[in-house]
């Protein structure tokens, strides 16, 4: 890649792994297949390769850790509401206690202890703003939970 | 509004006033909640408040479970001698108070169909009656039914 089609690439914004061959950039000299900048492989597994489509792999992110992890799906804002307001009654159990929420396709969080409100073993949110009785052996299960942690 | 309520001390409920509490039970109630009872509550981590007299002695006392985000009253007393001067008012006001700094949203309790005064407090307060649970207390003539109240705290 010539150095001035790298600085209009840096103008624009546009990050070198959106580059394809052999696609002309507008206002640039057309590219040769040989042209295909190598970029350097991130992750082996991820097949990225000089060549064709380039891509970098990101690397994956670790997921964050925190004490208990609510697993649950809020569809409105009463759910959202009361899914808030578990965390902080759970976060009165024991101090310092690092809780969180997380839909359940969400991976970027990890609970050392989970407890998941999907309507099987636990009731839904949804449930659970139609019938307020079941909150609690949700709430009982919470504090097994927070019993379970070290 | 003035009452005696205004001259008590409140503070959280500790074990050594399981066995003061267990004697205005028995003063109170015909069928008191036995020192074991609140053993269970205080040790589960239930919300428990005194309200007292510079010297210590406990003139009101009131339990409170929390389930995530209500506060459901088990319990709230008033010394028979500190009793018909707004004291059991003044402990429930403050209780519903210290429940929506908790993050509570609405309380919840159950009340002896037979207990009149209590009843009219309640209602002056606010709470409304969600149903009947059938015999549930013990009576000198059998059971008794309880009238299940709540109210939200914010309102």
């Amino acid at each position: 890649m010539s150095l001035l089609r790298e600085a209009v690439l840096a103008e624009l914004g546009i990050p070198r792994w959106r580059v394809r061959p052999g696609i002309a950039f507008p206002g640039g000299p057309v590219q040769d297949r040989g042209e295909a900048p190598c970029l350097p492989r991130v992750d082996p597994s991820a097949g990225a390769a000089c060549g064709g489509d380039v891509t970098v792999a990101q690397a994956p992110s670790e997921p964050q850790v925190v004490d208990i992890l609510l697993q649950a799906e809020a569809a409105t804002a009463a759910e959202v509401e009361l899914l808030a307001r578990m965390a902080e009654a759970v976060r009165g159990l024991r101090p310092g206690l690092r809780v969180a929420t997380a839909a359940f396709a969400d991976s970027s969080l990890q609970g050392r202890v989970s407890v998941r409100l999907d309507g099987a073993g636990l009731p839904s949110l949804a449930a659970m703003v139609a019938d307020p009785a079941l909150k609690r052996p949700v709430w009982q299960a919470l504090k097994d939970a927070v019993a379970r942690l070290p | 509004m003035s009452s005696a309520f205004e001259t008590l001390r409140i503070r959280p409920w500790r074990a050594s006033d399981i066995g003061p509490i267990a004697a205005i039970e028995r003063q109170a109630y015909p069928f008191p909640w036995p020192e074991g009872v609140l053993l269970d509550c205080f040790e589960a981590g239930h919300h428990g408040w005194v309200a007292g007299e510079r010297g210590g002695r406990v003139a009101a006392y009131a339990i409170v479970q929390p389930i995530i985000d209500e506060a459901h009253l088990l319990n709230i007393c008033t010394a028979p001698d500190w009793q018909g001067q707004g004291v059991g008012r003044g402990m429930l006001r403050w209780v519903m108070s210290a429940c929506r700094e908790l993050g509570m949203q609405r309380m919840l309790l159950e009340v002896r169909a037979s207990n009149l005064p209590a009843l009219h407090l309640y209602r002056s307060e606010g709470f409304t009656e969600d149903g009947v649970r059938k015999g549930y207390y013990p009576a000198s003539g059998g059971r008794e039914d309880a009238i299940l109240m709540s109210r939200f705290l914010n309102a």
